[in-house]
C-alpha cells in the first residue's frame, strides 16, 4: 500500500500514473489540435477537433484531480545538493505546469462557445457552453488559446530541459522519483 | 404568375371595350330606330360580363397582398455538429404573402442561400461551395404555396420547396399574429438536409452532421399598395 502513496524519496504509484497519463494526453492533445487547426473546413477538420475539446476537458479534469492529489498527498522534496534558485525555479515551473494548461483550455473552452460550437464529451455528453456565441469575442478567444498554448510548450520544454539536466548532467534522483521501475535505492 | 395588376388591367379593358363597342355601332349607323335595340344589346352585355366577370375578380380584389420584411425577419437554422445544436442564419430572403379574408391565400418566397451566416468567415464560405449551397449555380432557395388550409391564425401551407434544383412538396405550419398594429408571420420547417443534396461526399455522415436542419422563420409584413 505504502508504494501507492508519495514517500520522502520518491513520487507514489498514483501520483506517477497521474503525471504519466497527463504528460501522453497532453502531447497527444498539442499534436492534434496543430493537425486539425491547419486542415481546411471538412468532416475530418470537424471530427479531429471534436475529439480535441473532448480531450481537452479530460485533461482538465485530470489536472484538477492531480492538483487536489499533490495537496492531499505532499511530493517529496527536492534534494538539498539543489541551489536556493533551483528551488524557487522548480517551484515556479510546477505552479505554471498546473496553471497554464487550466488556462490555456478554458479560453479553447470559451473560443468553442463563442463560435457556438458547444461540445459534445466523446458524443456522450453535452457540455454547457461558458458564454453566448459571440462572433466578435471568438477571434480574439482563439488567439488567446493560441499564445496560452505557445506558452505552455515553451514550459513544457523546459520542463523536459530540467529532467535531462537532473538525469544527465546532475546526475541526481530527482528524475528517476517519478519513473514507476526505479526502486527507491534499493 | 400572372401578376395582380396586369390581371386587373386586362378585365378593366375587356368590360370598357364591351359596353362601349354597341354606342360606338349605333352612332356611327346614326340609325335611331335601331338605337333602342343596340340599347339592350349593350344592357345584356354588360350584365353578362359583369355576372361573368364577378367571381373571379372579386377574389383578387378582397385579395391582401404583403411583402415580408427581411429587416426585423429572420431565418434561422438549427442542425446538429459533433451531436451539440448549432445555429446559424440567413440575411437576405423576400417574399409576397397574401391573405383572403382572413385566410392565408398564397406565399411566394425566396431565399439567398450566399446571405448564409454562421460566425465562422471559412464556414460560411464552405456552405456557399458545391458540398453544399452551390450558390454560384444555384442562387435562390424558393417556396411557392399550393394549397393552404387557415385555422385561425394557424395557416397549415402546402408548396413546393427548391434548394439546390432539388424540388419537394413540404407543409408548413406559418402562424399570423398582429403586435403593435403590424402583422408578422413565423413559422417552423423541419427538412432532411441530404433529400436536397446539401451536405454531399464527406460531409454527407449524420453521425457528425446531422441531417435534420430545423429552419425558423418570421417575418414582418408590410402591406403591398
Amino acid at each position: 500500500m505504502a508504494r501507492f502513496l508519495n514517500s520522502k524519496e520518491a513520487y507514489g504509484i498514483i501520483a506517477q500514473l497521474l503525471h504519466g497519463c497527463v504528460a501522453a494526453l497532453v502531447f497527444t492533445q498539442i499534436v492534434l489540435g496543430l493537425y486539425a487547426a491547419n486542415l481546411p473546413v471538412s468532416m475530418a477538420r470537424l471530427q479531429w477537433l471534436s475529439h480535441h475539446k473532448s480531450l481537452g476537458l479530460t485533461i482538465l479534469v485530470l489536472v484538477l484531480v492531480r492538483f487536489v492529489w499533490r495537496r492531499i498527498d505532499a511530493p517529496p522534496p527536492l534534494p538539498h545538493t539543489m541551489a536556493r534558485w533551483e528551488h524557487r525555479a522548480a517551484h515556479a515551473m510546477h505552479h505554471a505546469l498546473y496553471l497554464v494548461p487550466v488556462l490555456a483550455m478554458f479560453a479553447g473552452w470559451l473560443y468553442a462557445s463563442a463560435a457556438g460550437l458547444t461540445v459534445n464529451w466523446f458524443g456522450l455528453m453535452l457540455i454547457p457552453d461558458l458564454i453566448d456565441k459571440n462572433t466578435e469575442l471568438a477571434p480574439l478567444l482563439k488567439e488567446l488559446h493560441h499564445v496560452l498554448v505557445g506558452l505552455l510548450v515553451l514550459l513544457l520544454a523546459g520542463h523536459i530541459g530540467a529532467a535531462l539536466r537532473h538525469a544527465l548532467v546532475l546526475r541526481d534522483n530527482v528524475v528517476k522519483r517519478m519513473l514507476p521501475w526505479w526502486r527507491r535505492g534499493r | 404568375m400572372v401578376e395582380e395588376g396586369k390581371m386587373t388591367r386586362r378585365i378593366l379593358l375587356l368590360t370598357s371595350a364591351m359596353i362601349t363597342m354597341p354606342f360606338a355601332l349605333s352612332l356611327s349607323k346614326g340609325y335611331a330606330v335601331r338605337q333602342a335595340h343596340h340599347e339592350r344589346t349593350s344592357m345584356y352585355l354588360i350584365a353578362a360580363t359583369l355576372i361573368l366577370l364577378c367571381l373571379p375578380a372579386s377574389s383578387h380584389a378582397a385579395e391582401e397582398c404583403y411583402t415580408a420584411d427581411t429587416t426585423g425577419g429572420a431565418v434561422t437554422f438549427r442542425v446538429l455538429q459533433a451531436g451539440a445544436p448549432y445555429s446559424g442564419n440567413f440575411r437576405r430572403f423576400t417574399g409576397e404573402v397574401c391573405f383572403a379574408q382572413g385566410k392565408l391565400a398564397r406565399i411566394d418566397a425566396a431565399l439567398d442561400p450566399a446571405s448564409v451566416e454562421t460566425g465562422l468567415p471559412e464556414l460560411d464560405a464552405a456552405l456557399k461551395d458545391s458540398d453544399f449551397f452551390a450558390v454560384s449555380e444555384f442562387p435562390r432557395v424558393t417556396f411557392v404555396s399550393s394549397a393552404v388550409q387557415s385555422r385561425g391564425t394557424a395557416h397549415t401551407t402546402r408548396g413546393t420547396l427548391v434548394i439546390k434544383g432539388h424540388r419537394r412538396e413540404v407543409e408548413v405550419v406559418l402562424h399570423s399574429r398582429q403586435t403593435d398594429g403590424k402583422l408578422a408571420i413565423a413559422g417552423v420547417l423541419t427538412l432532411d438536409r441530404l433529400q436536397y443534396g446539401i451536405g454531399t461526399g464527406d460531409w454527407s455522415n449524420t453521425k457528425w452532421l446531422g441531417a435534420e436542419v430545423i429552419l425558423n422563420i418570421s417575418a414582418p409584413l408590410t402591406r403591398k399598395k
